[in-house]
Parts: structure tokens; C-alpha cells; sequence
């Protein structure tokens, strides 16, 4: 059925939605008369703290008083919690007195039941409500584990001393080291749908464990897609104003960026890329190599190495075998987009072009698909990342475990993506596969 | 008066030009016309396997692949609908302002309104983004409307750059009523409301409806800033906001080449009728 009507998403029609939406309007407009005033647009938009009772905390370190910095800690459902513990325990003796820690075991209701309040569903650092700071321009998220997440254990006790000095005030205003705006406090803005990013060239499979899981579980999923570039971008500028769950970049050097930026939680590789040679109907030219490809008279297609992965890929595989100076002299067509390697093999205008598997099999009825040496090939792989910034924590993270499931992996496995690098969508029958040569580019 | 001999002789030398002219110009309306019917072409065309199936019968004749065509192009007309409709009751007072009154700071203004016509794309839909997440009147706004990575989205993102085109198009329509006929309704007692509505819009009416379907074309091709604001999610999602021109990208991205060039065929026929309309019109704007 297809609605005629443009209603917009997510409305309730509650008096709390009302009173909610009555709120904005105020604040809108005196936002708009303090703008008239002071041409400065800030992050002094204030939000209520939201404030934990202690109660749900499962241990607690140091006295409650009104000077002391509060430290909130979250630690995970599984992995180890000990240098949580640990690090509390250092913190309340550095500053004695000055500090107040308290422990959330998410694994418990009530741990969860904080956690919800703030937003937050794995492992997290808070320091008086500040999940981030700013080092030296640079923002760090204490979030997940450290070392793994793109932030170090000296830089959390460094945000600890600043906060601790500025309480105490002794603190120097221009430090280095800034608190950035506050985290917690969005619980009441929090919604029961899921916002994903997905790569454009993963829709497929993607909407398809989309309608299952709204099918199976009435949650409703927005999955965004668009380039991996792209929806890093809205990501960076969204993530705070517009919580969102999950990220599936086409390409782990996009999860490594968004990552670094604190953003990722935790990732697992949902399916991988393993290029082929695609070659028209027939294989007329007879390709079963590589370096069949540098055999004059032979039209090869190829991805720009700067702009697609399977470009990139495909420069790293020749030169491997030593091939890319000649394969280069046999190259008609530099494709910006990996599909676009294949309808050029659809029209005619290539003979062969190296391209992912996936998309080799989009295009079966028009063409055919030689096999490479699983030794001898740059397989990719390709990441599902859980966020950091959900604004439901715990239904982001049902969400990642139903797609990295079984039953989420026999999706992609069915819209013909490699899922299990022994069973590849095109197997090379020549040799047994070996997975010594995955890379975790 | 000057029907002399050697007019007669220039007679042919003016032939020459002119069919060297013509040449030059219906070899590339021959070009345009080639290159939009070869999509067709292609469409219509059998695939290589030898099973009769065409692009047309893959689009066609897949219930899903015709739904999401359907359900993409109303989203599509009733968003630029609204979009075009908004941009007109913005442009003809900013365009009468900018016909009629001397300004402080006009070149100013002027140059405020091309700003969104020449930023790329791309970067025009980041910078909304930016404006309505990172600004403190921005996400008030947003908190108000709900516009980020929704179908309101769509129309913010599209009425940011349709507004420009549309002040542009309703102001050269307004520039050629003479001002001269507004001072006579109001020597006769007329007052300065009544002198634009009854006299100004009547007489600048056809270049009106020229603007608004202009800007109605414009909004329903607008692709980028609507991806990036509004985000790509396409049909069958509830409340999906991928219009006709983000649905083509997906579906490229996806392997459905027939679907996207299906999509853009669409959008051509659209379009041609939408300007034939135009210039009928009597429109003489420019598609910049």
C-alpha cells in the first residue's frame, strides 16, 4: 500500500508529545530573541542533567559531597570489567575526598535502567556527565575499552584532573583539555525506532534483515544508505542531535575513521568481498588468470584507486603479481563505482574487469566469472559497527546481534554475499581455500 | 526604399550563414535528442541471454520494481508540489522588494540569494545538516519541526535551493510590468495592496505560472542536498524519503541498472512536458 498522504514519522499523538513540542516552541523562540542579542551561536543550549540514584549502582567509591567530581562508569555486558574497578579505585585515591565514583553493572536491571537514563549501553567513562572532552582541538569519547576505541587510559585521568582542578578552582579557564558538551540527558527525547547507515552498494541484504527484524519484532528500522564517504559525514555531524545504531560501511578504512572519532562501540565483519574476474558470456577471450589480463588485445575495466575499494583492491592484487604496469597498458575503462564494472561488461564495452564477487553476481545472466586462487587474493572485509551514540542502547544492540546472527548472516548469504570464506559465492575449485591472505585493511 | 541589387547579392551570402548556422545547431539537438532516445533504446532492447526479456519488461513486469516507481513518483510530485508552492509565496514579495525599491546592501542581498545556486550540491546539503545539528537555533528549529532524516527533510532541503531559482524567475517577470500602471491605479484612488494584487500580479500572471513550473522542474531533480538532509531510504519504508532522482542513484549503486535508467527516462518525459509547458507560457527564464 502506498500512502498518498505525507504524514511525517514518529509523531505521537500523546499530550506528552504536545507539552514536548509546546517546550521546543518556547525555547525556539528564545533561543531566536537571545540570537538577536548575541550574534554568537553556542553549545549553551542547556539540557537538565539527568540524575542516577546511587541505588542502582552496584559498587561506589568515596563520599557524595557537593565539590566532589562524579565519576559514572558503565561497564559491559560481557569482557572484562576488572580495569574498570581498577581504574576507580586510583581515581578516588589520586584526589581523596574530590571524587566520587560509582560503578553500573549493565548486566543487572538496575545497572541497565541507569544506563538507559543516560543513553548509554556498553562500556562508558563519565566525568560529572562528560563522556567527551576536547584535547588540544582534538574530541575524545571515553567510550567502549581503551587503546581499542582511539583514547588512552592517560588521557582519561588527564580529563579527571582538569575537572577536579576546575571544581576546585584552581583550574586553568583556557586549558588545554575542554569538557565538550554534554551526553546524558537525552533519555527523554529517546524514541523505539533504530536509525542505521548503510552503504548503498549493501541495500540488498540490508533491507532485507531490515523487514525481517521489523516483521519479527515490530521495532521500525530506518536504514539510510548512501555512499560509505557520505554517511560518515552525516554521521559526524549528527550523531549527538540524531542518535543513531548502527553503521555498515562498504569498507573497513571508513569503520577505522569512524572509530577513531569514538563513534564505534564494537564491529564484527558481517560478509566479505572477494574479488573475480568478470569476463563476458562465454569467456570469448579465454581468460583464467590474472595474467591473462595483460594478453594484448584484451579490454580491461578497472575501479579508480583513489575513489572505490575494488579499485584500490585491484592495484594492490596486481602488483602483487607483479601484473600492474602491464595490465595498465590493456585498460579502456576506470569505473568510479564497482556496478558500473560490471554493466560495462553487460553493454560490451570491456572484456574482463576485476570486481567484487557480490557484484559479479548481479549481473550472472549477462556474463561469466572466472575464480582466483584464495592464496593468492586480497579478500575484503566488510564491518557491521554498533555505535556509541544510541539513543536505545539495548535495542541497538538486539539489532547488531540479529544481523551478525545466523539467521541475519543467511540474508546476506541468500542475496549472494561471502559470508563464510569456505563456502565463497563463485568457490575456486582448483585449490582448497586458505585464509592466510585475508586482509584486515 | 533600398531594394537595390546588391541587397539581393548579400540574399545569398546570408543563405550560407544561416544553413552553416543551423548545421552547428541541429547537429547537437540531434546529439541531445540521440543520447535521450538511446535510453529508451536500450530499455526496449532484448538482453543478451536470448530470453526476449527487456529493461521495459524487467521494470514492468516486477510487481515491486513498478510499485516502487509509483509510490517514488508521488512522493516526488507531492514534495515539489509543496516545495514550489512555498518557494512562490517566498519569492513574489522578496522579488517585488528586489524590482521595485532601492536597497541598502542590494548587491549584498543579491549575491545572499545566488549563494545557494552556486554552492555544490553536496556541500549544500551538509551545511543544512550542520545548520539544524550543530547550531542552537538550527536545533531548536529542528526540534520544532523534525525536518533532519525525514520527509519534511525533503522539502527544507529542496526549498533551500528552489527558492533562489524561483525569486530569480518571479523577479524577470515582475522587472516587465511597468511600474507606470500601478502609479495610475493609485492616482485613481487605488491603494498600494490593492494596485499589486489587482494590477502588478494580473498583468506579470503568465510570467508567473512560467516561474512556479520552472521551479516546480527544478525542485523535482534536486538530488544531493535531499540524499544528504533528508537520507536515502528508499520505498518500501515506512515514510520512506528517497524521491525519483535518489531512488535512481540506489538502484544504480544496487546493480538495477534497467530500474535507474527507467527512473531517469521518467524524469526526462517529465520534464519535457513540464518545459514545453513553459515556454508555451511564454517563460524566458533559464533552466541555469
Amino acid at each position: 500500500m502506498v500512502k498518498t498522504r505525507i504524514e511525517i514519522s514518529d509523531r505521537r499523538p500523546d499530550d506528552a508529545g504536545a507539552i514536548r513540542r509546546a517546550a521546543a516552541l518556547l525555547r525556539a523562540l528564545s533561543l531566536l530573541a537571545v540570537l538577536g542579542l548575541s550574534a554568537g551561536c553556542g553549545r549553551d543550549h542547556e539540557e537538565p542533567a539527568v540524575e542516577v540514584p546511587t541505588s542502582m549502582a552496584s559498587r561506589t567509591w568515596g563520599e557524595a559531597t557537593a565539590s566532589a567530581v562524579r565519576i559514572d562508569a558503565f561497564h559491559p555486558l560481557e569482557g572484562e570489567p576488572l580495569w574498570v574497578e581498577e581504574w576507580l579505585g586510583e581515581a578516588t585515591k589520586r584526589h581523596p575526598g574530590q571524587v566520587r565514583a560509582r560503578l553500573f553493572d549493565l548486566s543487572t536491571p538496575a545497572g541497565r535502567e541507569a544506563g538507559d537514563r543516560l543513553a548509554i549501553g556498553r562500556s562508558a567513562l563519565l566525568i560529572d556527565n562528560h563522556l567527551g572532552f576536547r584535547f588540544e582541538g582534538r574530541e575524545v569519547w571515553f567510550v567502549g575499552s581503551p587503546g581499542a576505541r582511539g583514547w588512552t587510559k592517560a588521557q582519561w585521568f588527564a580529563a579527571l584532573d582538569r575537572q577536579v582542578a576546575a571544581k576546585g578552582g584552581t583550574g586553568d579557564p583556557a586549558a588545554a583539555i575542554q569538557p565538550l558538551e554534554e551526553f546524558a540527558g537525552r533519555s527523554a527525547e529517546r524514541s523505539d525506532s533504530l536509525l542505521i547507515f548503510s552503504g548503498a552498494g549493501l541495500r540488498e541484504p540490508m533491507e532485507a534483515a531490515r523487514a525481517a527484524y521489523e516483521q519479527e519484532t515490530g521495532v521500525k528500522v530506518k536504514t539510510l544508505y548512501a555512499g560509505s564517504a557520505c554517511l560518515l559525514a552525516q554521521l559526524a555531524i549528527t550523531h549527538r542531535s540524531r542518535p543513531s545504531d548502527l553503521y555498515l560501511p562498504g569498507e573497513q578504512y571508513y569503520m577505522d575513521q569512524a572509530a577513531e572519532r569514538g563513534f564505534v562501540q564494537e564491529e564484527e565483519a558481517i560478509c566479505y568481498f572477494v574479488p573475480v574476474i568478470m569476463v563476458a558470456e562465454g569467456n570469448p577471450k579465454n581468460i583464467r588468470t590474472l595474467q591473462d589480463l595483460a594478453r594484448p588485445g584484451v579490454r580491461v575495466g578497472m575501479g579508480v584507486e583513489r575513489v572505490t575499494a575494488v579499485g584500490k583492491t585491484s592495484v594492490e592484487l596486481l602488483e602483487r603479481h607483479g601484473l600492474r604496469e602491464r595490465v595498465e597498458r590493456n585498460l579502456v575503462l576506470h569505473a568510479p563505482t564497482a556496478p558500473e564494472l560490471g554493466a560495462a561488461i553487460e553493454i560490451g564495452s570491456i572484456d574482463a574487469a576485476i570486481n567484487w564477487d557480490a557484484v559479479a553476481a548481479w549481473y550472472e545472466n549477462e556474463s561469466d566469472v572466472v575464480t582466483l586462487d584464495p592464496a593468492e587474493n586480497i579478500i575484503v572485509r566488510v564491518p557491521l559497527g554498533l555505535l556509541s551514540f544510541s539513543a536505545n542502547p539495548r535495542l541497538a544492540r538486539d539489532f547488531f546481534d540479529f544481523v551478525v546472527s545466523k539467521a541475519g548472516r543467511d540474508i546476506f548469504r541468500r542475496q549472494r554475499y561471502t559470508v563464510d570464506l569456505d563456502h565463497p559465492v563463485y568457490p575456486h575449485l582448483a585449490a582448497p581455500s586458505d585464509r592466510s591472505s585475508v586482509s584486515a585493511r | 526604399m533600398s531594394e537595390s541589387p546588391t541587397h539581393h547579392g548579400h540574399r545569398g551570402g546570408d543563405l550560407t550563414f544561416r544553413a552553416i548556422l543551423s548545421t552547428l545547431l541541429f547537429a547537437y539537438v540531434g546529439f541531445v535528442l540521440a543520447v535521450v532516445l538511446a535510453d529508451v533504446y536500450w530499455l526496449a532492447k532484448p538482453a543478451a541471454g536470448g530470453s526476449g526479456e527487456t529493461g521495459f519488461s524487467r521494470v514492468l513486469g516486477n510487481e515491486d520494481a513498478f510499485s516502487e516507481i509509483l509510490a517514488t513518483l508521488r512522493l516526488s510530485l507531492v514534495t515539489s508540489l509543496i516545495t514550489s508552492a512555498a518557494a512562490m509565496v517566498v519569492a513574489i514579495p522578496s522579488a517585488y522588494v528586489l524590482s521595485r525599491y532601492r536597497m541598502p546592501f542590494a548587491t549584498v542581498i543579491d549575491t545572499l540569494i545566488d549563494l545557494p545556486i552556486v554552492m555544490p550540491p553536496l556541500i549544500a546539503g551538509l551545511s543544512l545538516l550542520i545548520f539544524f545539528n550543530q547550531t542552537a537555533p538550527g536545533t531548536a528549529l529542528n526540534d520544532l519541526l523534525d525536518v533532519v532524516y525525514t520527509r519534511r527533510g525533503i522539502i527544507v532541503a529542496q526549498f533551500f535551493i528552489s527558492s533562489a531559482f524561483c525569486i530569480r524567475a518571479v523577479k524577470a517577470a515582475l522587472d516587465q510590468v511597468n511600474p507606470r500602471f500601478e502609479d495610475v491605479a493609485r492616482s485613481l484612488g487605488c491603494g498600494k495592496v490593492r494596485a499589486f494584487v489587482q494590477v502588478t500580479l494580473p498583468l506579470a500572471k503568465t510570467g508567473l505560472m512560467a516561474g512556479w513550473i520552472m521551479t516546480w522542474a527544478r525542485t523535482l531533480g534536486e538530488f544531493a542536498p535531499v540524499m544528504i538532509f533528508a537520507g536515502a531510504r528508499p520505498w518500501p519504508q515506512e515514510d520512506f524519503t528517497a524521491v525519483l532522482p535518489v531512488a535512481a542513484f540506489l538502484n544504480l549503486s544496487s546493480g538495477h541498472v534497467e530500474m535507474s535508467i527507467a527512473i531517469t527516462v521518467l524524469m526526462i518525459a517529465i520534464a519535457a512536458v513540464t518545459l514545453i509547458l513553459f515556454k508555451k507560457l511564454g517563460g524566458k527564464g533559464y533552466l541555469w
